[in-house]
């Protein structure tokens, strides 16, 4: 029987093949060990709200397979996603360390397995690991360089275009591994939807849907359903100054 | 007291013990201070400078300091903070050059602690990740509120040559 949402439940850390490349999950097996008794494994449709903005923190979530919007509220009331997190990601991380609510909302954009450990028993692991307490400092470091790099995008004023570029190219860091048509293409699964990317590129859908029909009208870039080429990467990496 | 003050929120903060000592055993705290310098600088010394590697971790002791993020000639302000503040931890996580500007507003003490000897004594009190954790949650939530507020309406930027969009 073919696995639902065509994907493998990873029930056990010891025996998952990419705990090595995630920031968080590459633990002692000492660690592991010990993770795997705190940890409830669980797997979220698209679409799941793992937590809201302001909520009291009741724990983390290791975000396994699937990847995660995170957006809050802007000052002048609209939606903003500050970020997709990826596989690897430990969510409510600082709002856990720091007993503060929940900093944004997380919404899965596609079926997730993400491992919840409540507040407790992540603060007394991260107090008898100390492995642990260099990778949360190394992903707080990596949460905030994003925000940071994201604070320099937003003052450079950048067109639309530019800022959907930056986009794709940053998603083009993580291609699908697809049977390529032409050498220089690169595929990627996009399943935010217009809406979505310009709450990322602060415009309007109709903007979005402007400029992604004038990348592919340019031959940049091809879209069918969430699976979009890029098929002109060095155009992209042009239109984007910084 | 004194206070740490950061996007115009007051943190009270004792004037002898920063945010990162105050959680920690005083054997761990014994062995920071013996490495630390203490200086004065005046008004605008940059304490760390984007995209250049820090050799040492800032302590504020007294005065106020400017965090921002430097972008194409510009500087946009994320928080001035004072007393009891530490800078520097991000690159000693990472191993990273920094990613943002720290500069002094006014005349500033301030304690360095070496970055390699910061780093031993990290290596062999693992326990001090902890008190990082917490300082760079804060940090990350400045950030964040930083993000909210800033006006998100596009400039004009570059377009496309002849182009319509937009």
């Amino acid at each position: 029987m073919a696995p639902a949402y065509n994907f493998q439940i990873i029930e056990n850390c010891l025996k998952c093949q990419h705990r090595e490349d995630h920031l968080f999950c590459n633990l002692s097996n000492s660690a592991l060990i010990a993770l795997q008794k705190i940890k409830a494994t669980s797997v979220y449709p698209k679409g799941a709200l793992l937590f809201i903005e302001g909520q009291a923190p009741r724990g983390v979530y290791i975000l396994c397979t699937g990847r995660a919007k995170l957006s809050t509220t802007s000052a002048a009331g609209k939606s903003i996603i500050l970020r997709i997190a990826e596989p690897g990601e430990v969510l409510g991380l600082s709002s856990a360390v720091s007993d503060a609510p929940y900093e944004a909302s997380v919404e899965t954009l596609e079926p997730t397995q993400a491992n919840f450990i409540s507040r407790s028993d992540f603060l007394n692991f991260l107090k008898e690991h100390a492995d642990i307490g260099i990778r949360v400092a190394q992903q707080l470091t990596h949460n905030c360089k994003c925000a940071y790099d994201e604070i320099r995008s937003l003052g450079l004023s950048n067109s639309v275009p530019e800022k959907i570029a930056k986009l794709l190219l940053h998603w083009s860091e993580h291609p699908l591994n697809f049977p390529k048509k032409k050498p220089n293409e690169i595929a990627i699964r996009v399943t935010l939807t217009q809406e979505e990317i310009a709450q990322f590129a602060g415009t309007s859908r109709e903007t979005v849907s402007r400029v992604l029909s004038e990348f592919k009208r340019k031959g940049w870039l091809n879209i069918k359903g969430a699976t979009w080429c890029i098929t002109n990467k060095p155009a992209l990496e042009r239109l984007v100054t910084t | 007291m004194n206070y740490t003050v950061v996007n115009g929120q007051n943190t009270a903060t004792n004037t002898n013990v920063n945010e990162l000592y105050a959680p920690l055993p005083a054997e761990i705290r014994h062995k920071l201070e013996r490495h630390e310098q203490i200086k004065t600088v005046p008004a605008g010394t940059r304490l760390i400078s984007q995209g250049i590697a820090q050799a040492y971790l800032f302590i504020i002791n007294s005065g106020s300091v400017e965090l921002s993020v430097p972008s194409l000639g510009r500087s946009i302000k994320v928080a001035v903070a004072g007393s009891g503040k530490v800078f520097g931890l991000h690159a000693m996580v990472s191993g990273e050059p920094p990613k943002v500007n720290v500069t002094c507003l006014e005349e500033c003490a301030v304690t360095l602690i070496p970055k390699e000897k910061f780093t031993e004594i990290l290596q062999g009190n693992p326990q001090i990740y902890f008190a990082i954790a917490k300082i760079l949650s804060q940090d990350l939530r400045i950030a964040d509120d930083l993000l909210r507020r800033i006006p998100r309406n596009s400039g004009p930027g570059r377009r496309f040559k002849n182009d319509k969009v937009n």
